[in-house]
C-alpha cells in the first residue's frame, strides 16, 4: 500500500539532510509515528509536523545524529507546501461524524 | 427473571432503533456509506430481526416458519452490513478484509437461504429445534463479525489515545472507538451464551442464567450504543475533560 505524501517528504527531507540514508531515515520516521499511534499510509503534514517537533528529535538523537533539533525544522519546513488532507477517509473521521462530530 | 429479560430486550430494541433512525437521518445529509451500512445494520438486525425472532418462537404453525424466516433475513442481511461496515472503514483497501468480510456475507445469505429451504419443506420449525451443527452456521459468522469489530474499534483506540497525548485527536472520538469496540464485545458474549444454552438444549427464554446473562449483556449494549453514537453533551464534556486532566 502507498505510504502519505507527507511521509514521503518527511523521509526525503531526513535523507536530504545527510543525517541518515535512505533506508534508516524511513525506519526512523516509521519508529516516531508508531509511538505517536499513526500510520505512515494516513499521516498527514500536519501530524508530521508534530511528530517532528515532540518526537523525533529524541529518535534522531538515539541514532547519534548531531543537532536533531535543526534537522527536525529542516522537515517540518519541508511539510510546509504538503497536502494536509489524508488520501482515503480515516476510522477516526468516520467515528467522529457517527457522534455527531 | 422473564420479565427482567423482557424489559432488557425492550430497551435494547428501542435503543438500536432510535441510534438507527440517527445514522440514516446523518446518511441523508452526508450521502457517505458508513452511516447508511451501520443505520441499516442496526435497524435490520435489532431493531426488526430480534423482535420477530421472539414472536417466532412463540408463534405456532405457518406463521411461526413465516416469522423465523423473516427474521433470519432481516438478522443476516444486518450482520452482512457489520462485516461491509467493519472492512470499509478501517481496511478499505486491504484484500484479506475484502475476502474476510465476503466470506463472512456468503456464510450469512447461504443460512438464511437453508432456512428459508428448510421452512419450506419441513412447515414449522424453532430455532431450538434445529441441529447444534445447524445452529453453528448461523452463530460462528455472526461471532465473527462481532468478534473483529472489536479487535479493530479497540486496536484503533489504542493508537488514538496515543494521538490524544500529542494533541493530534479529539479524546471524545477516541471514546467512541473504545465503546463501539465494547459494544462489540458485549454482543458477541451474548451470542456466546445463546449457543452455549442451545447447545445444552435448554430453552433460552426460560432458563434463569440464560435470561440473566442475555439480560446484562443486552443492557450493557444499550448503554454503549447511546454513550457512543447519541452522546449526552455532559458525558462528552466529562471525556474530554477527563483527558485534558491527564495531560492529553
Amino acid at each position: 500500500m502507498a505510504e502519505s505524501a507527507a511521509f514521503e517528504a518527511a523521509c526525503a527531507a531526513l535523507e536530504q539532510s545527510g543525517a541518515l540514508d535512505r533506508l534508516a531515515a524511513r525506519g526512523t520516521i516509521r519508529l516516531a509515528l508508531k509511538q505517536a499511534g499513526l500510520e505512515p499510509r494516513t499521516a498527514t503534514a500536519r501530524e508530521l509536523r508534530v511528530v517532528a517537533g515532540r518526537l523525533l528529535p529524541a529518535e534522531l538523537a538515539a541514532r547519534g545524529v548531531a543537532e536533531p533539533d535543526a534537522v527536525c525544522a529542516a522537515i517540518a519546513k519541508a511539510l510546509e507546501g504538503v497536502e494536509s488532507t489524508p488520501a482515503s477517509e480515516t476510522p477516526d473521521a468516520v467515528f467522529a461524524r457517527l457522534g455527531g462530530g | 427473571m422473564q420479565a427482567l429479560a423482557a424489559v432488557a430486550i425492550g430497551i435494547l430494541v428501542a435503543t438500536s432503533a432510535l441510534v438507527a433512525i440517527r445514522l440514516l437521518a446523518l446518511h441523508r445529509r452526508t450521502r457517505a456509506a458508513p452511516e447508511l451500512l451501520l443505520g441499516a445494520m442496526l435497524l435490520l438486525s435489532v431493531g426488526v430481526g430480534y423482535p420477530l425472532l421472539i414472536a417466532a418462537s412463540r408463534a405456532g404453525g405457518r406463521a411461526a416458519g413465516a416469522l423465523l424466516v423473516v427474521s433470519t433475513l432481516a438478522v443476516n442481511v444486518g450482520f452482512s452490513l457489520l462485516f461491509v461496515f467493519t472492512w470499509r472503514v478501517f481496511h478499505p483497501e486491504a484484500r484479506w478484509a475484502r475476502a474476510l468480510a465476503g466470506a463472512g456475507v456468503a456464510a450469512l445469505m447461504l443460512k438464511a437461504l437453508d432456512r428459508l429451504l428448510d421452512v419450506q419443506s419441513r412447515g414449522a420449525i424453532h430455532v431450538s429445534d434445529e441441529p447444534l451443527s445447524e445452529s453453528l452456521l448461523q452463530t460462528a459468522p455472526v461471532l465473527a463479525a462481532y468478534l473483529w469489530t472489536a479487535w479493530e474499534s479497540l486496536r484503533y483506540h489504542g493508537l488514538m489515545r496515543r494521538r490524544v497525548r500529542l494533541d493530534l485527536a479529539d479524546p471524545a472520538v477516541s471514546n467512541r472507538l473504545l465503546l463501539w469496540g465494547l459494544t462489540a464485545l458485549c454482543v458477541a458474549v451474548g451470542v456466546a451464551v445463546n449457543s452455549t444454552a442451545i447447545a445444552l438444549r435448554v430453552d433460552v427464554l426460560a432458563t434463569p442464567w440464560v435470561l440473566l446473562l442475555s439480560s446484562a449483556t443486552g443492557l450493557a449494549q444499550a448503554v454503549l450504543l447511546v454513550l457512543a453514537f447519541v452522546p449526552p453533551r455532559g458525558y462528552l464534556r466529562w471525556v474530554r475533560g477527563r483527558a485534558a486532566a491527564a495531560g492529553g
